[in-house]
């Protein structure tokens, strides 16, 4: 698969609009003093770095970085923050007054996106099917890395009853 | 999209990351800035992996998996230890667990 060095003019646009929104967010998670938005500002920042990651033709490994780091990491964390101390600090807002935007918003995603899914469906084969990201590490995970491949299921087997154990309730007291 | 423009902007999210670490005060505010600095290194290590000659190394990516993988595990074991701190001592401030301090 060859690195096409000869970068078009999108690429490096939307590399910089990247790089510029992932260090925005980053900044605002080390700086914000509510910790519930700066949890918001670090699920942002892993957001981009996922697009980021599609630039640069690891579409496998954006896809588990919005999976794992977006979406078990980042609520995670959220979780965490309402079991911890930081309840007082939080201004969780129940009223419905941003019903509109939230309409709007979608109004707006919905029409950004169906043109484009349109557009990407009416071609037959969009990524090549021998010669691609995960093909390739697919072979690199069951010859040369295989080991580590297996070691690393012991390893989330350990984490997830150390998790357990850890956090789990005393039953002496 | 240059080698150069990456490793700059991996430079840079690994420094705020550490910037995160040292000032701030609460465990889980270090926790996602230590998951920052992850995220810079794996942004170095695809940079490398995509500019490698005229293919892509694919060992790069291979590397980003595990350490997505472990950052996971790691956040599931730290998490779960900050939830037994608050358990113990009723806080997550950094400056107020000075149980082992002589």
């Amino acid at each position: 698969m060859a690195c096409p060095f000869t970068l078009t003019f999108m690429q490096n646009i939307f590399f910089h609009i990247l790089a510029a929104l992932i260090l925005i967010f980053a900044i605002l998670t080390v700086t914000l003093k509510n910790t519930f938005r700066a949890v918001i500002a670090f699920a942002a920042t892993l957001l981009f770095t996922g697009g980021l990651y599609l630039l640069l033709q690891a579409e496998f490994t954006a896809f588990m970085q919005i999976l794992i780091y977006v979406g078990a990491v980042a609520v995670l964390t959220v979780f965490v923050i309402m079991l911890t101390s930081e309840i007082e600090d939080l201004s969780i807002s129940r009223s419905n007054q941003s019903k509109g935007l939230g309409i709007l918003f979608s109004l707006v995603l919905a029409i950004l996106l169906i043109p484009i899914v349109i557009k990407i469906s009416a071609h037959s084969a969009v990524l090549n099917p021998e010669n691609n990201e995960i093909f390739k590490i697919g072979e690199l995970f069951f010859s040369d890395y295989a080991i580590a491949f297996e070691i690393t299921s012991i390893l989330l087997l350990a984490a997830l009853i150390g998790a357990i154990v850890i956090a789990g309730k005393n039953e002496k007291k | 999209m240059t080698l150069q423009n990456l490793l700059i902007l991996s430079t840079l999210l690994f420094i705020i990351g550490l910037y995160g670490v040292l000032t701030r005060r609460s465990l889980i505010q270090m926790y996602m800035a230590i998951e920052l600095m992850f995220n810079a290194v794996n942004i170095n290590f695809l940079s490398f992996a995509y500019f490698n000659g005229s293919e892509i190394n694919f060992k790069g990516h291979v590397f980003v998996l595990f350490i997505i993988t472990v950052a996971a595990v790691e956040a599931a074991v730290g998490l779960a230890l900050i939830l037994a701190i608050y358990r113990r001592s009723n806080t997550i401030e950094a400056d107020k667990l000075t149980n082992l301090k002589h």
